[in-house]
Order: C-alpha cells, then structure tokens, then sequence
C-alpha cells in the first residue's frame, strides 16, 4: 500500500527574483514573461511521487516579496513543514536578502523546518552576480540544501522539489492539512491494517 | 475503509480528528417502495477534539458521532450530530432482518451481507432513538470501544454540560443551512449573526474551510438575488399584538383600549365603577398622555389590523388549573371579550388559532377575508422548567402566503413564516436567573426542538426561530433594580424626557439583553410609558402602583425577524383605563413588509442562478482570479467623529465565480483595527463582475481615546482572501489628528497648548506645571456665561456642523467665530451640546467612581462644598465652572427647572461605573447633589 504524505512549504525572497514562477513552472509547468508582482498570498498544491511509490503533497504558499508586506511573512510560514529562499542569480542584492530570511526562519520558524535556498535564473547566467560557489559555500555553512533553478527554462525546478521531499522525515507523523499538529494522534499516513484491532472483550452495550 | 475516513478528515477542523468509519443502513428511511436505498448507504464516524487551552494537562478530549451520508456531488455531507455525553445510550442487537433479498433489483444473493446488527443511538430521554443496521463487523468493535472511551472521559469533567461542545458547532451550524427552496426559514438566530461570524475561523496562511465558506456566501447570494429577481412587489401586512395578566379575573370589562388602540381610548369610556382617580395611574393628565401616545417616534396604523395577537396570563389561577387544564370555558370567555371589544368590526374578523396552557392563552384572530392566506397553523405547549407549575409558554407557527393580485397574476406566492409566542416567566424581583434560564428553555423546547447540550440532533420539527419573524410578549416577570421609593419617586417627580430613560438603565430585561443572558438579538420598541405592574386595591402610591410591589415593567412584546423582512413597530403602549387585574394591559402595532415572490418563479430564479454560480467544467481545477484596483490605500488626515470614507474596486478576472472574505492576519485577532470598518466583509463575484468595497474611518470616544496616547500614524494590513486562491494584500494608511476629547482631566492640564501643536507625547508639561483647568471646558463655560440666549437653550436643538465646527476650534486653539452676543439660539445650543459632549467623552469622570457613593450620603449644601475637596483642583475647576453655569441657567425660574437640568445632566457629571461588579449609585441621590450646586 502506497503512502501518503502532505507537508507545507512556503516560498520566499526578495521581490521578482521570480518565486511566482518557480511555483507556477512546478505546478502547472507553465512559464510567463510577464508577470504581475505578487501582492498577496497565494496557495497551489502538487504531488510528487518518490521512487518507492510513496506520495508527497506539497501544500504551497507563495508569499509577497515586498519589504511593506514582510510582517505578514510569519504568518505565512509559521508551521511550515518546509521553506524556499530564492534568489536571483544576477542581483547580488538578492542573496543578502535571501540570507536576512533564512535567519529570521532560522530564528522564528519551527526548528525542523527544512530550508533549500534557491538561486534562480539559470537562464541569465550571462549576467551572473552571484557565483555558484559563493552561495554553495553559504549553504553548506548554514545546513541547507542549494541549486540553482530557471523558471523559464524548467532547469532544476522539479529537482529542487523532490530532494526536498526526499530530505522531509517521512517516518515521523507529519502535519496536518493546515499544518497544525495534532498531539498525540497522528493524521494521515495511518496503517488500517493494524488500526482494526480489537479491544478487550466488552460487553456491547455502552 | 480508509479512503472514505480520509473523506471524512476532509470535512473536520483542524483540531478534530476521526479515528473510526462504518457503513449503517438507516431504518427508518429505508421504505419498501425505495429498495435502491441500500445501496447509498450512510456512514457512522467517531470524531474527537482536543481542547488546546491546557496543554499540559493533555488537553481536554470531548467526542461525537456523526451520521454522513453522500450528497449529489459525491462528498459527505454531515447529518446528524450526536455530542458522546452522559446522557448518550448506544445499544446492540443481532439483525433479526438480515434475509436474503431475490427481488429483480437486488444484488446477486452472494453479495448479500448475511449477518447485521442493529444500532440503537438514543441521545436523550426526550428525543426519539436513531436506528441503524451495520453490517461491517470489522468496523463495528472499534467504533464501539472508542464511544465508550469518549463517554468515560466526559463523565470525568461533566461539570459544564450545558456549556460543553461549543466545538461542534461549525458542524451544527452548517447544518443549518437550509436548502434554498425550503419553507423553513434558517434560525433566525444563525440568520441574525452577520455572515462573517458563520465562516469558518480562517486567518493569514490557515485558509480555513473555503468549501464551506463558499456554500454560506453562494447559499446568501441566491437567496438575496432570487428574491430581487422575482420581487412582484410587497405586502403590508398590519398586525396588533397584545400582551395582559388577567390575575385569574373574568373579563368583565370593555377590552377596547386594549385591542383597538388609542383612537378608542378618547371615544369609549370605561365602565364606571372601576374609574377612580387612584387606580388609573394617568388619570390626572389624560390630553398630555394621549399626546405622548401620538408623539413622534410613535404612530399608530392607518387601517384596522389584519392579524390581531393576544396573549394571555394567569387565565386560571385554581390550583385545579394546574392539574387538569381540559376547559375551554376561560378561553371562551376571554375570546368572546376580545370580539366584544372589537365593537361593529367585529363581524369583519374570524378567531385563527388559540392554545392554552394553564393560565396562559394565545389567540389570533384575523380578518375574515384574508384567512384563505394562513396556513400551516401549528401549536406548541410547555411549562419552563422541571416542575413547570404556572410558567412556560405557548405558541402559535403561521404560514401567511400574501393575497393574489388584482393584475390576476396566477401561481402561488412564497409563504412567510410568522411565529408567535406568549410565555409566564419566573416571578420575583430577584429571580431573574431564573426568568433567564426559562427563557432558554423555552426557546428550546417550544416549537418541538431537542434538548440536548448543544442544539445538534436536527430536530424533526421546526422550531419557534426557525420562523421570517418572531413576535414574543407575554408576562416576562423582569423588574427594576432600584429600590422601590426610587422607582416610585422617579416615576412621580421626574420630568418625562428622562424618567423612563433613566429607569430603563435599571430593567433587568434591558440588561439580560445587553449581556447577552436573555433575548438576545431581540429588538424592543422604547419604552415611553408606565410601567404595567402592579397597580393595586388596597394600598397603593399616588400613581396607583400597590405599596408592596415595586413598580416594574413586567409586560413585554418583543421581535425579532429575518434581515430581509424589515418590520416596522408603530407604537408600543401600556392601557391604563384596563383595570380589571393587578397588570395593566400593553398592545404593540407592528407593519411586517412581505415580500411577494411568485413560488414557481422563484424556484426558476434559484436554479438558474445556481447553475451560474456551480463551476464550469469540474473536472479541470480552474482558479478563481480576483484583482484587487489599487492595494494601497491613504486617508490622509483623519479627525475625531468625522466619518471618511474610501472604496475598493476589486473585478473577478478569472473564468470561475468567486467567493470572497476577509481574515484576520492572525487567529482570533480582528480582522481590521477598531478605527477602521470594511463593507462588506465577504461577497461573490461572477467572471468579470466589479464589486465596490467601503472602507470606513470614524473614530468614536473609545477609539480616541486610544489614538490620543499613541502615534498620528495609523497604519493596517488587511487581508483579502479568495475562496481557493489567493490572499490580496491591502495597506491602509492614515494620520490621526489629536483630539482634546477622550482624554482625561489630568492630560487635558498637561497640554502645552492647543492640541493639535503637541508633536509627541513627550512635550507634556511637567507633573507640577498643569494649568488650573482645561483650557477647552473654560473656554465653553465662558462662552455659555457671556453669551448664551438661556431661555430657549434648552429647548432649542443645534446644527451638528456647528458642533463640529467648534470640536475644530477647541482642538486647534482658534477663536469662536461667533461673536459674543450672537443670540441665535442654535448657536448656544451648539456650544451647550459641545460641552456635555467634551464632558461625557472624557475618559475618567471628573468625580472618580469611587468617590461617588461618598455623593449619596450628602445631606447639606455646606457638606456638598466641602466634598469637593477631595477632587484634583482642576476636577474642581470644572465642577464649580460647569454648575455654576447651570445655577445660572437655571436661575430665572423655578426649582423645576433645577430639577430637569439635574435629571438632563447628572449621567454626564456623575456617570455610572461601567464595570459591572460595582455597586450601582441611586440615580435619585446624584440628581440631588447636583441640585445642592444648582439651586
């Protein structure tokens, strides 16, 4: 029998570093030139399905990048199973800011929130600020995943997403649909095989 | 099995978890002429919740069943809710029917389950049992153990039953949405909560239960535009309701005062016998009284009502009575009354309905010609409480389908549904716990509705809310929380402005109202006469109240109706010239607009816009896209009590209709700060539909009073959330000008000037460095002194762009521009009306509340003078400043006049504590320390 997992995951970063797409290319496989800055939140769900068959739900909130919005953020990726800090490749900027967030979730999130940190616009690597090893080195220092990603071209967007789901403690009771859990119960991923044993022999009238 | 509980997940709140699923066959809906039933079987879930407010005791874990069934769309739909309590019995029996099915239609016979069980779920003594057959044995144990564990858990914190399982509601609640065709009005009081309050809790990032959601918000917009749609104009229907204690008397007199109305009052005199100066309450001033009668916030109807209500009690009060209440001889008796008092239009009208019950008795009586327009008349009965004796309640539910047209327009209309209701509550000043209490449990259990801890079982039969309006009078018992010489002194002395204003602040009803302990979300027309009880034989006051009973107004009609029937209460009266009880009868004249919607029309209307709201193509998952015109929004300056206003534009620009709401950033947080209102707080858009939404800046006295401690820079995020889509953010700014209302005395004196010049709040002056007095109560008191025309102040009224206009003078430091010596009236009443309303805004009263009883116990002017020493000096400042005006005003004429200006002012001077724990002060000893100032 197949397993299924569901976990929340929210996207963050400076603003047009490109968090829309990523989510847009992952969900739909779709790609905009043009598309309009977040002011908001928006919510998209997709499946990935490992190798030994188990299924990962990835509940995705794609969050605003503008500073005026940011005390929002939290409530974003407050029970967060896990997060993406993007940035972009050719903004030097990017990075730093990317770098303010993973220790603001560092610092506020759960403490078993997985981070990946994403470098996107793989495409531009023509007008590159950032070099691979520079932000590599980052990450390695700080225990977080990395890739670089294009959107537009679909390079290393599905990867990026099943490593995470790969890293995610599959063994442990995940969270709940809106990422609340539950004490003492776990939710989904219940094996009903054992779940039907009997109690004790009691009389039938409660 | 755990596809369909992960279904069942899928329905639950965040904090409720199932563990346990199983397929029943319901018995009773399983009818011979339906044998596909059993193939749509229904299913039985444990579910539990796990409290989080203590979480280290483990929390606090409650449970139910819940019976589901499939709907159309193929998801479960919640049926039946059973809270697992005490009271819960869950029996087990072998199926005796389990016998193999060879009609044509069955299944193949190996297919067949071959043993059952059959479920017995009795949730109560008072509710008929649920019968189930199960099948799935598998299923069966473990739901059965887990039942048990939940009933032994609730048995170990039983203490609040009545108060547990507030959990269950979202799930209660969505059952209450009635399918849009059905004649059963929602609950009016679900219907009367605004439509944000019903969506599920949702905030920034917990999205909440869209699906549901969606359902509330489409359900209100059919019904909102079907009946636009197919509105063929209104109704007027004309009702007169009265409400009277007969304490066990037979009618043996002229009722007509009563069930006709004033205009009957000045042509019929009542018989003379019972005509004495000392019984009627009123007698002495009959022309001013019937002019307050017709005065103008009451009116009285053009034309003879088409629906009379009157409810009775104390019909019988033989103890027999209470035994055995067969006869009908009482009820005769007072119904023959009623048409005897309806004089030469009494052939024109019918008796409906009645029911008795003891002493008490309703009865409708229409006009013959529209009783063809009543049907569905249904009846209910019972005693409050466990021992009922002469209280409870009875009640009357009427379906009225508005006559048809002369145009000939054919069809039927959409019936209203008017439900009328007469109850005798508790007795005794201090019993009004116990008028409360019967008060729920009459709302529970007229009308047929379970009793259980949470009103969850669907009851089989409607209940008295589940009406378009609800009317209830009767004999509510509640009194006046004043000591009796008050009350008495108060009614006889006081001028009439502020008499019965004043003696309301101390009804117990009004109260439960406000606290939300009793009839709440019920409307009350004000109150402008006497109170109904009690009025005696023996030895009575010199309004004709018995000495032994304190005056009180114990005879009540209230309602409360749908937001779509806007019912309209013409008068609200008591009828003193009735003397036959110790209660004065009390009649109320209500207009009830029907709406006239031709049935098949808009059942049309409902499908047709059903089918625009359902999603295009199911099968592909196509977002609903909303954009949002400008997310950033400015007010600008911003001024205490000056409304401003900005609108929001927001289109669907998606393919799908749209639902959508606001939420709150955080949970249980608000979801827009206090000084800013939005409307409307949800809607539904169809693809490219625009909607306009209004946000709302109007900063009151508690608001200000905030604001002037904090920074000019107001600023709010709100957030937008669309139905499985996305959270719009929208920014709100504003700069908040200071106010010199809503602060308190001391700030006021610590001003460096005007103000609106204050930069920060650190430019205070020093603690020792105050002014006398604040500036801006002087500099109206002096106005007032040098300027105003006192002959006409009182009864003249001002313009509020004055007063606003000199609110801008005070908080700037700019001069009046009305000269002194401007007599206009309106103008001085302007700047009377700016004090009382600086004085009532300030955030401590000038005489603490604790210092205020201390009031009460003055005796002399000289002890009254010397209190005063006691206040901060510029506390004192204002209270020698403001009376001395008042003595002032009051001067040319008499102690009359004293005494209305004290009665007018002293809730201003000497407020009463809002906390409700303190000990209330006499409003009779504050009026007489004022006048200790003032005369």
């Amino acid at each position: 029998m197949s397993k299924q997992f569901q976990f929340k995951l929210v996207l963050l970063g400076e603003s047009a570093v490109g968090k829309s797409s990523l989510v847009l290319r992952f969900v739909k496989d779709q790609f905009d030139d043009y598309r309009e800055s977040t002011i908001g939140a928006a919510f998209l769900t997709q499946t990935v399905t490992l190798e030994d068959q188990t299924t990962v739900k990835f509940e995705i909130w794609d969050t605003a990048g503008q500073e005026r919005y940011k005390s929002l953020a939290p409530m974003y990726y407050r029970n967060a199973n896990c997060a993406v800090v993007v940035y972009d490749i050719t903004q030097s900027a990017s990075l730093e800011k990317a770098r303010t967030w993973i220790r603001e979730l560092q610092r506020q999130a759960d403490p078993s929130i997985v981070i990946a940190l994403c470098g996107n616009k793989s495409d531009l690597a023509a007008r590159r600020q950032v070099t691979e090893e520079e932000a590599k080195k980052y990450a390695e220092e700080e225990g977080l995943m990395w890739a670089e990603t294009s959107a537009k071209t679909g390079e290393g967007v599905t990867e990026i997403f099943t490593a995470i789901a790969k890293k995610l403690p599959l063994t442990a009771a995940p969270a709940s649909r809106t990422g609340a859990a539950r004490p003492g119960a776990s939710r989904a991923g219940v094996d009903l095989n054992k779940q039907a044993a009997p109690g004790p022999n009691e009389p039938c009238n409660c | 099995m755990s596809e369909i509980l992960n279904e069942v997940r899928a329905l639950l709140l965040p904090a409720d978890d199932a563990q346990v699923a199983l397929e029943v066959l319901v018995a009773d809906e399983e009818k011979p002429s339906n044998p596909g039933s059993s193939d749509q079987p229904h299913l039985l879930a444990v579910i539990s919740h796990i409290s989080s407010g203590s979480s280290q005791a483990g929390g606090h874990e409650e449970g139910s069943i819940l019976l589901l069934r499939r709907s159309p769309s193929e998801r479960f739909e919640i049926q039946r809710v059973f809270p697992i309590f005490r009271d819960l019995s869950l029996n087990l029996a072998q199926s005796r029917r389990a016998t193999l099915d060879l009609s044509a239609t069955a299944k193949p016979v190996s297919n067949q389950p071959r043993t059952g069980f059959v479920l017995t779920l009795q949730p109560g003594s008072q509710i008929p049992p649920l019968v189930l057959t199960a099948f799935d044995t598998h299923n069966l144990r473990p739901l059965l153990s887990e039942c048990k564990r939940l009933q032994e858990l609730s048995l170990t914190h039983s203490s609040d039953q009545g108060a547990a399982y507030p959990w269950l509601l979202p799930y209660t609640l969505r059952k209450n949405t009635q399918p849009i065709m059905s004649h059963t009005p929602i609950d009016l009081r679900v219907l009367n909560k605004p439509l944000h309050e019903r969506l599920s809790p949702a905030s920034a990032g917990l999205p909440g239960d869209d699906a549901a959601d969606m359902t509330l918000i489409r359900d209100h917009w059919v019904r909102q535009q079907a009946r636009d749609a197919c509105h063929k104009g209104t109704y007027q229907l004309t009702l007169r309701v009265g409400t009277f204690n007969v304490n066990g008397k037979p009618p043996l007199e002229d009722l007509a005062a009563w069930t006709r109305g004033p205009e009957s009052f000045a042509s019929k005199l009542p018989p003379l016998e019972n005509l004495s100066p000392l019984s009627i309450g009123l007698s002495e001033r009959p022309p001013s009284d019937l002019r307050r009668a017709l005065s103008s916030n009451a009116s009285s109807l053009d034309r003879d009502p088409d629906i009379f209500v009157f409810g009775f009690q104390e019909l019988d009060l033989s103890t027999e009575a209470l035994l055995y209440s067969t006869s009908t001889i009482k009820e005769d008796s007072w119904a023959a009354a009623i048409f005897a008092s309806l004089g030469n239009k009494a052939s024109q009208y019918t008796k409906l309905a009645s029911k008795q019950l003891v002493g008490m008795l309703i009865v409708i009586v229409v006009k013959a010609d529209l009783k063809p327009c009543f049907s569905d008349v249904r009846l209910s009965a019972t005693g409050a409480g466990i021992m009922g004796g002469n209280k409870g309640g009875t009640a009357i539910r009427l379906a009225f389908t508005p006559p048809a047209q002369d145009n000939g327009s054919s069809g039927a209309f959409r019936p209203t549904i008017l439900t009328f209701v007469n109850t005798h509550l508790a007795a005794f000043d201090e019993m009004v716990d116990k008028r409360n209490m019967d008060f729920h449990d009459l709302s529970k259990r007229l009308g047929f509705s379970s009793y259980t801890p949470v009103e969850a079982v669907n009851p089989p039969q409607p209940s008295i809310y589940e009406s378009d309006v609800l009317i209830w009078m009767g004999d509510l018992n509640y009194r006046i929380d004043l000591p009796d010489g008050e009350v008495r002194s108060i009614l006889r002395t006081w001028p009439e402005d502020t008499r019965y204003r004043t003696l309301l602040r101390y009804d117990q009803l009004r109260n439960a109202i406000a606290g939300r302990r009793a009839f709440e979300l019920f409307k009350e027309f004000t109150i402008n006469h006497h109170p109904s009880y009690r009025y005696g034989s023996g030895m009575t006051d010199e309004l004709g109240y018995d000495l032994k009973r304190r005056p009180a107004w114990t005879d009540r009609i209230l309602h409360l109706a749908s937001p779509s029937v806007h019912v309209k209460q013409l008068n609200y009266q008591v009828h003193p010239t009735v003397t036959l009880s110790d209660h004065r009868p009390v009649s109320a004249e209500f207009i009830v607009p029907i709406d006239v919607l031709p049935e098949s029309k808009y059942h049309e209307s409902v499908r047709r816009l059903l089918r625009q709201v359902a999603p295009t193509s199911p099968q592909e998952e196509v977002r609903p896209i909303i954009s949002v015109e400008d997310t950033s929004i400015h007010f600008g300056q911003i001024r205490y009590k000056q409304l401003a206003s900005r609108t929001i534009r927001v289109k669907n620009t998606g393919k799908v209709p749209c639902c959508w709401r606001f939420i709150p950033i955080a949970p249980n947080e608000a979801i827009s700060p206090e000084w800013l209102r939005i409307l409307p707080l949800n809607g539904l858009l169809l693809p490219s539909e625009v909607a306009s939404i209004t946000l709302e800046i109007n900063i009151e006295t508690k608001e200000a009073a905030t604001l002037n401690l904090g920074t000019k820079v107001l600023g709010a995020a709100l957030i937008l959330h669309t139905a499985f889509g996305k959270d719009h953010f929208i920014s709100v700014g504003a700069e908040y000008q200071y106010s010199c209302f809503a602060n308190d005395l001391t700030r006021l004196t610590h001003l460096p000037g005007p103000v609106r010049s204050l930069k920060s709040q650190d430019d205070l002056l020093p603690e020792n460095r105050g002014v006398n007095a604040p500036r801006e109560i002087m500099r109206l008191v002096n106005w007032l002194m040098k300027s105003a025309d006192i002959s006409k102040l009182l009864d003249s009224s001002s313009d509020p762009h004055v007063v606003a206009q000199l609110r801008e003078h005070l908080d700037t430091g700019t001069d009046f521009p009305h000269a002194v010596g401007d007599v206009d009236p309106a103008i001085s009443r302007a700047f009377w009306d700016t004090l009382w309303e600086l004085i009532m805004s300030l955030t401590e009263p000038i005489v603490p509340f604790p210092l205020q009883a201390r009031c009460t116990q003055m005796t002399s002017r000289d002890e009254a003078f010397e209190f005063l020493s006691e206040l901060t000096p510029a506390a004192v400042n204002v209270w020698i400043s403001v009376t001395a005006f008042l003595q002032f005003l009051c001067q040319p004429d008499s102690s009359e006049t004293a005494r209305r200006v004290a009665t007018m002012c002293f809730p201003a001077l000497l407020p009463d504590d809002p906390n409700p724990q303190s000990t209330p002060i006499s409003p009779l000893a504050k009026v007489n320390f004022i006048l200790y100032f003032i005369t």
